[in-house]
């Protein structure tokens, strides 16, 4: 495949590598491997081209990529900020106290669930259950790291150190 | 011989006419129970089956979908219904015909539908002078509903509830 | 065969069956929604819940295989909770909007909502709604009521080929779609109707028009492919007049044929029966202007025009075309009479120029194999054949066994839109085509060991490729679709792909178009044998033929030749020229008014009782709908009044059972061998030339469909366009999207050009059987190209 359809080499080789670990005319396990890199190169979220991109490359029909990165709830298709927060809002969290998370972050940050600031920093979303109920309430920064036993001083020493971080990244 | 004495004392006093006469007597003497129809009527249940009609809702829009679920259970078939997407992509009737020589009033209808669209109002004084009025068109059922809406109201709020 | 026991009673079932698979087999019914015999098993809509002892759970019945003696409650108090159940969730979020629902009284989910589900729900709240899905001019969606079986998903991926659509988002929020929102392409795409359980999919031309109730339904053959599907007309009637109206078409079940499935083309056609321009009383032309007539004049007329035309030229100056929709019983008559008064000149092959080896093949055209047994090929070859958009049903039953391991091959003018994937594939104009074909039989002869009969070209790699699948294969069928038997080197194809058959083994068939031209010919509709199939000594003008030694009169059966035949442009101007045109046809059409002298109203296919005999050579009947509509009456009636009033014997007939008996009778001919001619050197072929090619859209293939509305709003641009690939348009300096001027001998159209690169070089595609094509030149020959100055 020396065609990448569009895709960057990163993304067609990492596509490659997960098409390799499947049996050979199983090549749509690769879709979310391939999503996740295509949405990471692109600042976070996917275009229609990226997915066509991807279901070229691996010989799918656009709509079978699509099922898979409207199923995924990492998957953004609109652009969002620097940091996304996922706030889990399901049953253990909500029974440690997520609602009080959630307000402060929505004062703190002026915006609502789902929505992004203006500065482009934040984006907040409300999730289910990401498997850390033993030290709920927490979230979840860019579908990678966690952040447990959250109580609203310790959300304002988060923010205030991805602030800091962004600000030096810049 | 005592016998004898009461059937002549009986015959001469005109007896078994006054007995007839009581009866006449009596009900001359009690209340009046004839109707000047149609000066006057008897009273008719909210439940009478009348004339059709067909209702609107109070934006003026009608009622009827075009299910033709009366059209089905009509045992008269007299009900015909054509049906066609309205410019706006509602379900709507181009044609609502009740030939109301076959109807037989039963009702079934406005029971079978789903929208209260078709009733029966209480209004049994209609008559037909030509022919071919006996088919109730849309207009002119729409027609009636408007006419008699404020009692149909009436009734069906009566009902409420009871069935 | 293993014993399970079912609700107490042992039978006797498949081992591997699921249990939905045996109940079904022995008519125990289980409840579902997304289980549908032909389509993959997906489990998720879990109506079909039964009890299994010694499982602790209900087990959906569609995905739990039998095994031995396995014990099974259907109707047990534990299934039935759980049905109960499951119909509850279904119906959460689904809208009780069932007065207004065209699925309504025909809808599974109403029908199980009231044999297995309960009047009350635990849920009280909102239910969800769900955008429409816009999917073009046929199928109207009302998403709200989708419950998510999948049905559409699968059918549209396992059958149709085509992945359109596509389940998104996920639990509450989960819904079918679109990717981005468009027409569907699918020409299967009614199916899609059928199989969805509740009114999520409905049809768009018959929407909101009438109730499952109230219709009747009339068992019938669709009418536009040779294939015969069966399939249901349902009629309804109104004001109470002795006419039907068909309101809709559904698919009748017919395993050997076309399965549960039928084209969007049988499907939506019947739009078409009641067109404006549909003929309802007999029309004579005086002077110019057309009048009017009752059947008694307009009959007396023909009759005598007729017989004095041939009273002073003799039968010769008669000659007779018939068009695909005509039935066996009509087509006998018509040879009949044709025959009766003289005239040798008859024929029904109107998408046929080469007729060279007419006189070797067999007597009508036939598959080589049965339908069904496309299923269980290792390799098929399509030569010349666009079977997506001429018999999409068979799409139906190839796009399947690909997965079991059927390899496609195809030889092809173009690269055919497939929908399904091609193993290897040749795509040259028509000359290089004939010369591949040359040099694969020569190529598969020389590994047979035998000596080569043909000397060809160097095959090219794909032919290579091709050779050696068909080399490799066991069960193989080869089949010459439409563009090979229009070609003009239709006769070297044949000859070619039937040594080719013999070489490898397979089956060697044709696939040639409109409902009935099997059986016309198998009638005797042609012109160099009766109709008990003996071969005339002396053959009488074919098609072509008839149009290069015009006739002084001729009488056309259901065709329009401006738009049904491939040499338009001549046929027009030869019926423009003669003394007497008779149409006996169901439309009207301004070229009609302009080269007819008679038209004659007969009935449309619904409309008419008769027999089809399709591609497999199994005659099918049918019964007519309706009585016709206006002064319509059925062709078979009218020719044989029309035979009464020439004075011709033997035509008292005195019904349709009468003429068929007669034609069982007459035209008992054994399958006689066809040997046709070995092929030694191939035809002269011409150079730098630009070819036409000339398919004529799905939509347009007849006078039924090409009046049918929706359909005609499926035309895709490309449809609608002449087609050259990008180096073809730069040497004429073309551009695409510029009108350009397409001309061949006299005749002249503009047509927008598009540059499609599927389209070999040496060949532009224009279609035929459109409006601005009508009465074009002749398809499969040389055109020229230059820029429109407008």
């Amino acid at each position: 495949m020396s065609d990448t359809h569009g895709l960057s080499q990163s993304t067609a080789s990492v596509i490659d590598v997960w098409i390799k670990k499947f049996p050979e005319g199983k090549a749509r396990s690769a879709v979310l491997a391939g999503l996740k890199a295509a949405q990471d190169e692109n600042g976070g979220h996917l275009t229609n081209e990226i997915m066509e991109n991807i279901a070229a490359y691996i010989g799918l029909p656009a709509i079978e990529v699509f099922e898979v990165a409207s199923f995924y709830d990492m998957c953004e298709f609109k652009p969002i900020g620097r940091y996304k927060l996922s706030v889990c809002t399901n049953v253990s969290c909500m029974l440690c106290g997520s609602h009080a998370i959630v307000d402060h972050l929505e004062k703190r940050l002026g915006v609502k669930m789902g929505e992004t600031t203006q500065d482009g920093m934040f984006t907040l979303r409300d999730v289910e259950c990401l498997a850390a109920c033993i030290n709920a309430p927490m979230l979840q920064v860019n579908d990678r790291e966690l952040y447990e036993k959250l109580t609203p001083e310790s959300v304002d020493v988060l923010l205030d150190r991805l602030i800091a971080e962004a600000k030096s990244g810049e | 011989m005592w016998n004898q004495l009461k059937k002549w004392v009986k015959k001469l006093t005109l007896w078994e006419l006054l007995k007839g006469l009581r009866v006449t007597l009596k009900y001359g003497a009690s209340k009046d129970i004839t109707l000047q129809y149609p000066e006057e009527e008897t009273p008719r249940s909210n439940r009478f089956r009348g004339m059709l009609a067909l209702r609107r809702y109070p934006n003026g829009e009608e009622r009827c979908i075009a299910c033709k679920l009366c059209e089905a259970v009509c045992p008269a078939c007299a009900i015909t219904i054509e049906s066609e997407v309205r410019d706006d992509g509602t379900r709507r009737t181009t044609r609502y015909d009740i030939d109301v020589f076959k109807c037989i009033n039963c009702g079934l209808c406005e029971e079978a539908c789903p929208v209260d669209s078709i009733v029966l109002t209480d209004e049994m004084h209609y008559a037909l002078y030509n022919r071919g009025e006996n088919i109730f068109t849309k207009e002119k059922l729409l027609m009636i509903g408007d006419l008699y809406e404020s009692k149909i109201a009436e009734h069906r709020e009566i009902d409420r509830g009871t069935c | 065969m293993i014993d399970i026991q079912i609700n107490g009673q042992t039978y006797q079932v498949l081992e591997g069956a699921s249990i939905i698979e045996a109940a079904d087999e022995h008519g125990i019914y289980i409840p579902r929604f997304c289980y549908h015999k032909k389509l993959s098993v997906a489990a998720n809509c879990r109506m079909c819940l039964v009890e299994v002892a010694n499982m602790k759970k209900p087990m959906p019945a569609c995905s739990t295989p039998v095994s031995p003696d396995m014990v099974i409650f259907t109707q047990s108090e534990k299934a039935l909770e759980a049905q109960r159940s499951v119909m509850e969730f279904l119906l959460i979020n689904h809208p009780l909007d069932c007065p207004v629902c065209d699925q309504g009284g025909a809808c599974e989910l109403q029908d199980l909502s009231i044999g297995f589900g309960c009047s009350e729900s635990d849920f009280g709240g909102d239910k969800r709604a769900v955008d429409k899905l816009e999917l073009g001019p046929l199928l109207q969606t009302y998403m709200t009521r989708c419950i998510q079986c999948t049905r559409c998903i699968r059918f549209s991926r396992e059958l149709g080929g085509l992945s359109e659509l596509g389940m998104i988002d996920r639990g509450g929020g989960e819904k079918v779609s679109t990717y981005v929102e468009r027409d569907l392409q699918s020409e299967l795409s009614g199916n899609m109707i059928d199989v969805c359980p509740v009114g999520a999919l409905t049809a768009k031309p018959s929407r909101f028009a009438g109730r499952s109730w109230e219709y009747v339904e009339h068992e019938g053959v669709a009418a536009h492919d040779c294939l015969g599907s069966n399939m249901y007309w349902h009629s309804s009637q109104h004001d109470n007049v002795e006419t039907r109206e068909v309101m809709r078409v559904v698919p009748k079940e017919n395993e050997s044929i076309n399965e549960c499935w039928i084209s969007d083309r049988d499907r939506f056609s019947f739009e078409g029966l009641t067109h404006e321009s549909r003929l309802l009383s007999p029309m004579v032309k005086h002077n110019g202007t057309w009048k009017e007539a009752s059947w008694e004049a307009a009959l007396s007329e023909c009759a005598d025009k007729l017989g004095s035309l041939i009273d002073s030229n003799g039968g010769d100056c008669l000659g007779v075309l018939a068009g695909p929709q005509t039935t066996m019983e009509e087509g006998f008559l018509l040879q009949k009479l044709t025959r009766a008064l003289g005239s040798k000149h008859i024929d029904s092959r109107l998408r046929e120029q080469d007729f060279s080896d007419q006189a070797c093949r067999l007597p009508s055209p036939r598959l080589g194999c049965q339908i069904a047994d496309l299923d269980s090929l290792d390799t098929l070859f399509f030569f010349g054949c666009d079977v997506r958009t001429q018999h999409p049903v068979l799409t139906t039953r190839i796009n399947p066994s690909i997965e079991e391991g059927l390899s496609v091959c195809a030889m092809n003018p173009m690269d055919y839109a497939y929908t399904f994937p091609l193993t290897e594939q040749v795509v040259a104009g028509p000359s290089a085509l004939l010369q591949q074909l040359a040099a694969l039989v020569a190529l598969v002869a020389k590994e047979k060991g035998e000596s080569a009969v043909i000397s060809a070209e160097k095959p090219s790699a794909q032919t290579q490729a091709i050779a050696k699948r068909l080399l490799n294969s066991e069960k193989i069928a080869l089949l010459m679709g439409e563009h090979a038997l229009a070609s003009t080197h239709a006769s070297a194809f044949r000859s070619l792909l039937s040594q080719l058959a013999t070489l490898v083994g397979a089956s060697f068939g044709e696939l040639p178009y409109g409902a009935n031209t099997v059986g016309l010919q198998y009638v005797g509709c042609v012109p160099h044998r009766q109709a008990d199939g003996m071969a005339l000594a002396e053959p009488g003008l074919d098609i072509v033929g008839m149009m290069e030694q015009p006739r002084r009169a001729y009488v056309l059966c259901q065709l329009e030749p401006e738009s049904d035949v491939l040499q338009a442009a001549k046929t027009l101007k030869t019926l423009d020229e003669a003394a007497l045109v008779i149409c006996l046809t169901a439309f009207e059409s301004d070229a009609m008014r302009q080269y007819a002298d008679i038209m004659l109203p007969v009935a449309p296919p619904s409309e008419t009782s008769g027999q089809f005999m399709n591609i497999e050579g199994s005659i099918q009947s049918f019964q007519a709908v309706t009585v016709p509509h206006g002064d319509a009456r059925p062709a078979w009636k009218v020719l044989r009044v029309l035979a009464n009033f020439l004075k011709l014997d033997h035509f008292e007939y005195r019904s349709l059972e009468a003429v068929r008996n007669d034609l069982s009778v007459v035209c008992e001919s054994e399958d006689s061998v066809c040997e046709l001619p070995i092929l030694k050197t191939l035809p002269s072929l011409k150079e730098n030339e630009l070819i036409r090619l000339a398919p004529w859209p799905m939509v347009r293939s007849d006078a039924l469909v090409r009046r049918a509305s929706s359909l005609q709003k499926t035309l895709r641009a490309e449809q609608v366009s002449a087609l050259v690939n990008a180096a073809v348009a730069s040497t004429h300096g073309l551009s695409d999207g510029s009108q350009v001027k397409a001309r061949q001998g006299d005749s002249e159209i503009e047509i927008t050009l598009r540059v499609d690169d599927r389209i070999p070089d040496q060949c532009v595609m224009i279609p035929s059987g459109l409006s601005i094509s009508a009465g074009f030149g002749s398809a499969e020959q040389a055109v020229t190209l230059e820029k429109s100055n407008a």
